[in-house]
């Protein structure tokens, strides 16, 4: 509950202190605040649990402050599902970016802080507004852990000649012990918190763009070991900034054309020392994951109107994803996490900055291990269908 | 020469020659190199020559924060748009018709109107003039 108060009362203290300017003051004073924000609420239909669910998914305040023409702020606190209480699951305050940003000349800035590194396409597109379909992609949840941020410092930079813009960041490195059945890497992030600055990760990313296509290429590189050597190597773990790695590719293309959208996006996930992980921590790590999806979208009301403020997306994406590719010797392969989702919907918006979401996911997955019981077991079917119906804001 | 060697020379040969092309067909593509200028007294002078090849060039100016876009519209007509997004005062990215904030993903097109928000207001505009083949852009004070 303490945390709860002491997240409210921060966030009212700077909306009090905030000035709440357009970004059209940019140019006339050096000082300045931005607010924004962005938010999500779902009802999720299991058609197989015939069970129903509905949450204030999360509310975000974005606040920017520009200490300088030079130096600026980035921020965003996120509440996630509306309430934290003491001793109940769910819910959750946090700071999902907040880092410096120093602009070192028109096409160079260096960031320090909590910041998204560039990986995929919605870790930094996250708002609901920007994304087909109530839920985040499945790859970009389960096999590229969005929104994945961490501590460090990152350059970002982009190119006189070509439209050509990277990034590359020294980040904090994940934690091996985190690693869960079912989640991959996800519960190895540290996301700011006490973060272990044994192991490091290294980022990067390029993106390309030629009017209304743009094509992206990025990586990972980090340690997963942040225990002091001795006792990585009393667990039979490799120490050091990049001991024990994991190592993620990851490529993406987007296009818009009259109306249409599409994205592709592809991933893939290596674990090399999953095995000395499993002997480690008993957490059943893959050696290899990988996942993609292909999404085509059209905005019903774009011969109507050109214009972005309303719009009527319908949207079809095919995602396949294995958490558990290959696996170790001594790891045991679960069907149930090779995963196909059709997802089918349409996005309604009187406003940009407000949608109106609804859309069905049908998945299928393999056959549950005889070892590792999944949820629902032993009634665990391997089709199942969601029913989602939310709206989402930005501002 | 058999066969074999035939189809791997060949082969060799046209990914040379489609990699000594490429930076040609990405350089085509390209928005071109920002054009630097001085903005004494606020005011950016641009020399109208510099739209023979391009409709679109992107302005630096050495005492202000952020890039301009100067877009010809037709004779002596011109449109200038700060490159700052409209949402939370990020950069933006010249894609060669469009403008991107890789922020948050809000877009705007050459006219400076949002396609994709969280950005819902226009690229702020630039009084300018233009005179004796000079296009005069005055730059917010500040």
């Amino acid at each position: 509950m303490n945390s709860a108060l002491k997240g409210i009362a921060f966030a009212a203290t700077i909306l009090i202190l905030a000035r709440p300017t357009g970004a059209l003051n940019a140019q006339t004073s050096d000082e300045k605040t931005t607010l924004g924000g962005y938010g999500s609420a779902m009802y999720q239909r299991d058609f197989n649990l015939k069970d129903a669910t509905v949450d204030l998914e999360r509310v975000v305040l974005f606040i920017g402050h520009d200490f300088s023409r030079k130096v600026s702020l980035v921020s965003e606190l996120e509440m996630e599902d509306a309430k934290v209480s003491g001793g109940e699951p769910g819910g959750e305050i946090a700071f999902e970016q907040a880092y410096v940003k120093f602009a070192l000349n028109a096409d160079h800035s260096l960031v320090a802080g909590l910041f998204l590194p560039r990986i995929g396409i919605l870790n930094e597109e996250h708002l609901p507004t920007s994304f087909n379909g109530n839920e985040r992609t499945q790859v970009e949840t389960y096999i590229l852990p969005s929104t994945w941020r961490e501590l460090g410092v990152g350059m970002y930079g982009r190119n006189d000649l070509l439209p050509l813009t990277w990034s590359f960041a020294l980040v904090n490195g994940l934690n091996a012990a985190g690693f869960t059945h079912g989640s991959l890497i996800r519960e190895g992030r540290f996301e700011g918190r006490n973060a272990s600055a044994n192991n490091l990760a290294l980022t990067g990313a390029l993106q390309y763009f030629q009017d209304q296509f743009r094509v992206q290429l990025s990586g990972y590189y980090g340690g997963t070991v942040g225990l002091p050597a001795a006792q990585a190597e009393s667990l039979k773990l490799s120490p050091g900034p990049f001991g024990t790695p994991v190592v993620i590719g990851e490529a993406d293309a987007s296009y818009e054309i009259s109306g249409f959208s599409f994205r592709l996006l592809g991933t893939l996930v290596s674990i090399p020392d999953a095995e000395q992980i499993n002997q480690a921590y008993s957490n059943n790590t893959p050696r290899s994951a990988y996942g993609f999806y292909a999404e085509g979208a059209y905005n019903l009301l774009w011969s109507a109107s050109q214009a972005a403020d309303r719009q009527l997306v319908v949207f079809l994406r095919l995602e396949k994803l294995d958490m558990n590719s290959s696996v170790p010797a001594n790891g045991i392969s679960d069907g149930t996490l090779r995963q196909v989702h059709l997802i089918g919907g349409l996005g309604y918006f009187p406003l940009s900055s407000v949608v109106i979401k609804a859309d069905v996911r049908f998945v299928t997955t393999g056959s549950p291990s005889e070892v590792i019981l999944p949820v629902g077991f032993p009634s665990y079917q391997t089709s199942n269908t969601f029913l989602n119906v939310g709206i989402g804001f930005s501002f | 020469m058999d066969r074999r060697a035939f189809i791997k020379s060949s082969c060799s040969a046209c990914l040379l020659a489609a990699a000594g092309s490429l930076p040609e067909a990405l350089l085509s593509c390209a928005p071109g190199a920002p054009y630097e200028a001085d903005a004494p007294m606020g005011l950016l002078r641009i020399p109208e020559s510099i739209f023979q090849e391009t409709t679109v060039r992107i302005i630096r100016a050495r005492t202000f924060d952020s890039d301009i876009a100067l877009e010809k519209l037709g004779e002596s007509s011109y449109r200038a748009l700060i490159l700052r997004c409209t949402h939370a005062d990020n950069e933006l990215t010249f894609t060669g018709s469009a403008f991107n904030c890789s922020l948050h993903g809000s877009t705007f097109d050459l006219q400076g109107t949002p396609t994709r928000g969280p950005a819902r207001l226009p690229l702020r505009q630039l009084p300018l003039e233009v005179s004796a083949g000079m296009v005069t852009v005055h730059l917010p004070a500040g």
